[in-house]
C-alpha cells in the first residue's frame, strides 16, 4: 500500500518513540506494526532518515546490534518526540475528518 | 543548526566523511538484512545526498564543467560569444557615462545652487524661450537690482591652427561676466573678464585645463602665448582649473572667447552681435538675499528697460527685429506681465536629486498680453 505524502515522517518518529532502531530495523517495524500492509521502501525511508536527522528530531549512533553486529541506530530526541506528539494530534483529527466524511462506502 | 550542519556538507572535508558513514552505514545494514531486501542501495544513497539539499549546486557546477569542456572544443564560437557579451557590456557602459556627463554631473562651479538660467515665456511661441541677444545679456547683467552677476554663452567649434593644418575645437563665446558669474578660478593665469568683452580690448582666450595638458603639456610657457584662431591671434590669457569644461553640461569648451572678439576677429562680421540674434543661454546669480520670487518680480518691474536696451542700436546688428519674438513687444506700449507663478527648478548643469546642488531655473513669463493690445487699441 502506498502512503500518503507526509506520514512516513511520521511512521519513523512513532517507530523511534518505542525505542532506537537500524535503518533496516525502522522498516521492518513499521511493516510488523502495519501487520505487513504498509511495506516501506528503504530507498524512501534512507532519506528521510537523513532529513530527520538534519531537523534534529533524530539522533545516529554507531552501536552494537543484538547479534553482535554494528550498526547505526537512531534514536528520537527530546525535539523529536515534542513533533511526534503535535504530528499525532494533527493526523488523529485528519483521520477523523476522513471517516466522518467518508462514513459507509455507499 | 541543520542549516549550518549542511553548509558544513560543502566543504570537502565534510563531505568525505558524510559519504564513508553512509556507505559503512549502507554495509552494515546489508549484512542485516536478506539479499535484495533493502533494494537499489545506489538510488538510497542518492536520494539521500539529495535530502542534504546540495544537489543544484553540484548540478551547476556540472554544468559550468560542461560548458567550459564545450567552448574549449569550439574556440572560434566561444570568442564570438565573448566578443559579443563585451561590446554589448561596453556600449552599455559607454551610453551610461555619456548620459552621466549628460544629465548627472553637476558643474565645478561656485555654490551651483544659486545659480538659475532665465528664461522668457512668450504667449503664442511653440516653447519658452532660453536664448537672448548679446545687448539682452548685457541689459539683463546691469539689473544690479536683481542679479550679482549674469553672464551668456554660446557652444561653438573653433578653426585652430595655420591654414594647412587647421584643427577644429570645441569652444564657447561668452560674455565678461562669465567666469565671474559662475564662480570659477584659474588654475594659471586669469580667466575672462568684463573688460575683456569691451570693444577694443585686446583679443584673449581661456583654455580648458584638459586642452592645456594636451596641447600645451600643462606648460605654464603658454601663457601669453598667441594662438591662431580663425586666422586671428589670439593671445592665451589664463586656463581654468580641472573638470571645468563649459556651462554646456555634456559638451566641452577648450577654447573660452569673450564675445566682444567677434569683431576684431571678423566671424560673421560681428552680427552675432546685433540685437536680432538671440541666441545666448543666460546663466545668473540673484544678489544676496534676493529670493527667486523677488527676483521675479523685480525683473518684471525692469522688462521694458531691458527690452529697450535690447533695441537700441550700437552694435552692428544683422536685422532689427524684435527680441522677444513674434508676440511682438514694444517697451512702453504694450503692458509686460510677467507672471511669478512659473519658478521651477531643472537641469542647467547639475541634477536635481544631488540634495540642492541644483541650478535653478528662473522662468519669466513675460507676456504681451492680447487684453493690451486691445488695450492700446481702444
Amino acid at each position: 500500500m502506498d502512503l500518503l505524502q507526509g506520514t512516513l515522517d511520521m511512521l519513523v518518529l512513532k517507530t523511534l518513540a518505542l525505542g532506537p532502531l537500524h535503518g533496516y530495523g525502522i522498516a521492518k517495524a513499521i511493516r510488523s506494526l502495519s501487520k505487513e500492509v504498509l511495506d516501506i521502501e528503504f530507498g524512501s525511508l534512507y532519506p528521510a532518515l537523513k532529513r530527520l536527522e538534519l531537523k534534529g528530531w533524530i539522533s545516529a549512533k554507531w552501536e552494537t546490534s543484538e547479534h553482535n553486529r554494528r550498526a547505526k541506530y537512531y534514536r528520537l530526541t527530546p525535539a523529536g518526540r515534542k513533533q511526534l506528539v503535535e504530528e499525532h494530534s494533527k493526523w488523529a483529527e485528519f483521520a477523523t475528518a476522513i471517516s466522518r466524511v467518508m462514513g459507509p462506502a455507499l | 543548526m541543520s542549516f549550518w550542519r549542511r553548509l558544513a556538507y560543502l566543504l570537502p572535508a565534510f563531505r568525505r566523511a558524510e559519504e564513508r558513514e553512509m556507505r559503512e552505514e549502507l554495509e552494515s545494514l546489508a549484512a542485516i538484512a536478506n539479499p535484495g531486501e533493502l533494494g537499489n542501495l545506489t538510488l538510497a544513497a542518492e536520494s539521500r545526498r539529495e535530502a542534504l539539499g546540495w544537489t543544484w549546486l553540484e548540478e551547476c557546477v556540472r554544468d559550468v564543467r560542461y560548458a567550459v569542456r564545450t567552448l574549449q572544443k569550439s574556440p572560434g564560437f566561444a570568442a564570438t560569444a565573448v566578443i559579443s557579451l563585451a561590446l554589448g557590456i561596453g556600449v552599455n557602459t559607454a551610453i551610461l557615462t555619456f548620459i552621466d556627463a549628460l544629465l548627472l554631473r553637476w558643474l565645478p562651479v561656485d555654490r551651483p545652487q544659486e545659480l538659475v538660467q532665465v528664461i522668457v515665456r512668450t504667449p503664442g511661441a511653440a516653447s519658452p524661450r532660453e536664448s537672448f541677444s548679446y545687448p539682452m545679456v548685457r541689459a539683463l547683467a546691469g539689473q544690479k537690482e536683481v542679479f550679482a552677476a549674469a553672464a551668456g554663452f554660446s557652444s561653438a567649434g573653433f578653426n585652430v591652427g595655420l591654414p594647412g593644418s587647421l584643427r577644429r575645437v570645441p569652444g564657447a563665446w561668452v560674455t565678461g561676466a562669465f567666469y565671474e558669474t559662475l564662480g570659477v578660478k584659474p588654475i594659471a593665469g586669469r580667466l575672462l573678464t568684463r573688460d575683456d568683452d569691451q570693444p577694443g580690448s585686446p583679443v584673449v582666450a581661456v583654455l580648458s585645463y584638459e586642452y592645456w595638458q594636451h596641447e600645451f603639456k600643462g606648460d605654464p610657457q603658454a601663457l601669453g602665448q598667441k594662438l591662431l584662431i580663425g586666422g586671428y591671434p589670439v593671445t592665451i590669457a589664463g586656463v581654468s582649473p580641472p573638470g571645468f569644461t563649459g556651462a554646456d553640461v555634456g559638451a566641452v569648451a577648450n577654447i573660452t572667447l569673450p564675445l566682444a572678439a567677434m569683431l576684431p576677429m571678423n566671424v560673421n562680421g560681428g552680427v552675432l552681435l546685433g540685437a536680432g540674434n538671440n541666441w545666448l543661454r543666460v546663466l545668473a546669480r540673484p544678489q544676496k538675499g534676493v529670493s527667486i520670487a523677488v527676483a521675479k518680480s523685480r525683473l518684471a518691474a525692469a522688462w521694458p528697460q531691458i527690452a529697450t536696451a535690447a533695441m537700441s542700436p550700437g552694435l552692428p546688428s544683422l536685422s532689427r527685429s524684435n527680441p522677444l519674438g513674434e508676440a511682438g513687444f514694444k517697451a512702453g506700449r504694450n503692458r509686460v506681465d510677467i507672471s511669478t507663478d512659473n519658478v521651477r527648478t531643472a537641469l542647467a548643469g547639475s541634477n536635481d536629486d544631488r540634495s540642492g546642488d541644483s541650478a535653478h531655473l528662473l522662468r519669466e513669463h513675460c507676456e504681451s498680453a492680447t487684453g493690451s493690445r486691445n488695450g492700446t487699441a481702444a
